[in-house]
């Protein structure tokens, strides 16, 4: 036979204890579910309590004119088998979770305070394993980002490919003490004087062809992908452009770029290989209709004069607004850019 | 039969007299499945009454405050309404949630002290939260009728109060705006007679249905122990309103049977003889009686529904109790979207205090 102890309830409002008036039951009674155990008279209210199971009355823990605190004992019942089992407490998302699990809270035993099923005994009772996820909120910075990403992925958009050998941009890059990417800056927007479509815009009436190339560079920062934008990239020169998007570079990770400095971009670059990937395929960055991907440059087996030698090499990737550029429009201008970046006496036309 | 002392004054519309013999024209437009309907609810919605009561007594129920005696007023409006309009209630309008398809498990999380104003939907059920603070509601509910016109949505809005709540600012701002605004909605006062302890007559020296008069809409007295009469009047009401003729204003009269809530002693300033008297006006004794004296209703579906009540209470009982006490991780949940420094640290010491799982839903 289960035992229950039904202790003194708050009968009001925040009441610390009542006097038994008078017992309506006694030792032994057999009781049904609400019929009256006893009278009390709380600070508020005189009120009948109605018996909260149906049983056998196993004790009475206070006499007439006694005062029981809430909380305290007041009455023990035996149980009918049935009515013991009866009671499974666990909380609703943690019923919602037994019902995803297909496990009957009857059979688990509960480890929670007063015996109640926490979501961690109904996973255990499911033989499923506890979850290392979490839920990671979105700060502002994130949203946004993920904002613009869903509105650029909405442009019809494809990318095309082009290995690039490496081997007079390294010379140059050496003599210059750069990185790579200033020099593929100041040729990409030397590119564009003979193909202003990739620096243009959709506006949806018309196509904005710019007359500067402002150039986004995609930077990582602990708050997510920025694209601070260098001006007048056409008027710099290699290494103004160096210190540009170093200046940009560091603002962006430091959380101090202006505002002003996050938009307006005409083109747009990803140095994809700055992380190690050997290609991407970029996501046009806004009010751009080209954006240029640089992969990690690294030894590849190149064909050379017929012979298969090792070259340091790299894929571009453009990726380009259909709606401005036809692939084979896009496909001549990278390769224009592919030329300029592999032949040394073009490489050194442009301004340092 | 002397009837309760705040129903004195106009004679309110009445179909039905106490003893159930028709005193106007009982056809409002109800098939007899509709009108057995009317009946079948109040007599769940008492059932379920007294077992919350019982609930409380047992600790299961934080506080519960009673509605016998006012199934008619709630039934009765919650019926005439159509699937879209909504309901703004106090929180003594059980009966009236469970008619607009409230789940009454969930209603009842909120007296077990989970969460403000309850947990089930407001826009799935077209019932909103639970009001204590007295007479907020019904701002809510004007300005609800409000948006939903702007809206352009047919959508007819109820705001539930009660005699007490008619003291209060806030049912004289949403009154007049409702008026001169034209707000489709329906402000239906339950005058129970009592406001906690304090009488109707020590509440207002007037009759609470005239002061529509002053706003600017049409005030209606009805008899909120007649199913019939309520269903009437609330059902003009509300089509007024959807046709574009603004609100009304409808005093219900009823009778509070048990005390304000259960954290009160009724007997201790409210004579229990009058409650004796005002049993003779009981709304489900007096529709049923007409009921079956019309034809409509027979012992055998009554003790029918008797048993479904009794089944229903059970059932009620049984899914509430069964959930356990909340979470105390819920205190602190719903409280901020985005909880400050000092809150966390607050709710971080408690729990260690607490000892409990920090995990809400």
């Amino acid at each position: 036979m289960a035992e229950r102890v039904f202790p003194m309830p708050d009968l009001g409002e925040g009441l610390e204890d009542a006097e038994i008036v008078a017992w309506r039951v006694a030792v032994g009674d057999r009781v049904a579910l609400n019929q009256p155990l006893v009278e009390v008279e709380t600070a508020k209210a005189t009120v009948e309590i109605p018996s909260p199971v149906a049983g056998r009355i196993a004790a009475l823990h206070a006499e007439a004119g006694a005062t029981v605190a809430v909380g305290a004992p007041l009455v023990t019942f035996e149980l009918e088998e049935a009515d013991a089992g009866a009671r499974v407490a666990a909380t609703p998302p943690v019923r919602r979770l037994a019902k995803e699990l297909g496990v009957d809270l009857a059979g688990v035993r509960g480890t929670g305070p007063g015996g109640r099923i926490t979501a961690e005994d109904v996973r255990a009772a499911a033989g499923a394993p506890s979850p290392g996820s979490r839920r990671v909120p979105v700060d502002p910075t994130r949203r946004r980002i993920a904002e613009n990403l869903e509105r650029q992925a909405a442009i019809p958009q494809v990318t095309t490919f082009r290995t690039l050998d490496c081997s007079a941009l390294e010379a140059l890059r050496a003599e210059l003490r750069v990185s790579p990417l200033p020099i593929v800056v100041a040729a990409l927007a030397a590119t564009v004087r003979d193909h202003p479509m990739i620096n243009a815009t959709w506006a949806g009436d018309a196509i904005e062809v710019h007359g500067s190339v402002d150039v986004g560079i995609a930077v990582d920062t602990e708050r997510g992908l920025l694209v601070p934008v260098l001006r007048a990239a056409q008027d710099l020169g290699i290494a103004e452009i160096a210190a540009g998007i170093a200046r940009l570079a560091d603002a962006a990770r430091a959380g101090s770029i202006a505002p002003a400095d996050l938009t307006g971009a005409t083109i747009a670059v990803s140095n994809t290989g700055s992380y190690g990937s050997e290609a991407g395929t970029p996501l046009l960055a806004p009010g751009t209709a080209a954006t240029l991907a640089l992969g990690r440059i690294e030894p590849r087996p190149l064909v050379v004069d017929g012979a298969v030698v090792a070259r340091p090499a790299v894929t571009l990737s453009l990726t380009f607004d259909h709606r401005v550029l036809d692939g084979a429009a896009a496909g001549r201008a990278l390769s224009a850019l592919v030329e300029r970046l592999r032949s040394p006496d073009r490489l050194r036309d442009l301004p340092r | 039969m002397q009837p309760p002392e705040h129903w004195r004054g106009t004679e309110p519309v009445r179909i039905l007299a106490p003893d159930g013999t028709p005193v106007g024209e009982p056809d409002v437009g109800l098939d007899p499945e509709g009108l057995r309907s009317l009946a079948r609810w109040m007599v769940l919605a008492r059932r379920l009454d007294r077992e919350c009561v019982a609930l409380q007594r047992q600790g299961e129920l934080t506080v519960y405050p009673g509605f016998e005696g006012q199934e008619a007023a709630q039934v009765g409006t919650a019926a005439a309404l159509g699937p879209d309009d909504v309901v703004f209630p106090t929180f003594r309008e059980l009966a009236a949630a469970l008619v607009r398809g409230v789940d009454p498990v969930r209603y009842l999380w909120y007296h077990r002290g989970t969460w403000h104003g309850g947990p089930y939907d407001p826009r799935a059920t077209g019932f909103g939260p639970i009001c204590v603070p007295v007479a907020t509601q019904l701002p809510h509910a004007v300005g609800h009728a409000i948006g939903t016109a702007l809206d352009g949505r047919d959508v007819v809005t109820v705001g539930f109060i009660g005699d007490g709540a008619t003291s209060e600012g806030d049912f004289h701002e949403a009154a007049n705006l409702a008026a001169v605004r034209r707000a489709p909605c329906v402000l239906v006062v339950q005058n129970n007679g009592w406001a906690i302890s304090v009488p109707t007559a020590a509440q207002t020296a007037g009759e609470i249905w005239r002061r529509a008069d002053g706003y600017g809409m049409p005030g209606v007295r009805v008899d909120g122990n007649d199913v019939l009469a309520v269903y009437r009047v609330v059902r003009e009401a509300v089509e007024r309103a959807r046709r574009g003729g603004g609100p009304t204003l409808i005093e219900a009269l009823t009778y509070r049977i048990g005390a304000h809530s259960t954290a009160d002693d009724a007997a201790r300033y409210r004579d229990p003889e009058e409650v004796e008297r005002a049993r003779a006006f009981d709304p489900i004794a007096r529709y049923t009686a007409w009921l079956t004296a019309a034809g409509h209703l027979d012992e055998a579906t009554l003790a029918a529904w008797e048993q479904e009540a009794e089944r229903f209470a059970g059932r009620v009982r049984a899914e509430l109790v069964e959930q356990g006490p909340p979470p105390d991780a819920w205190l602190f949940e719903w409280v901020y979207a985005a909880p400050p420094a000092t809150f966390e640290r607050e709710r971080e010491a408690a729990l260690a205090a607490l000892g409990d799982e920090a995990a809400g839903p």
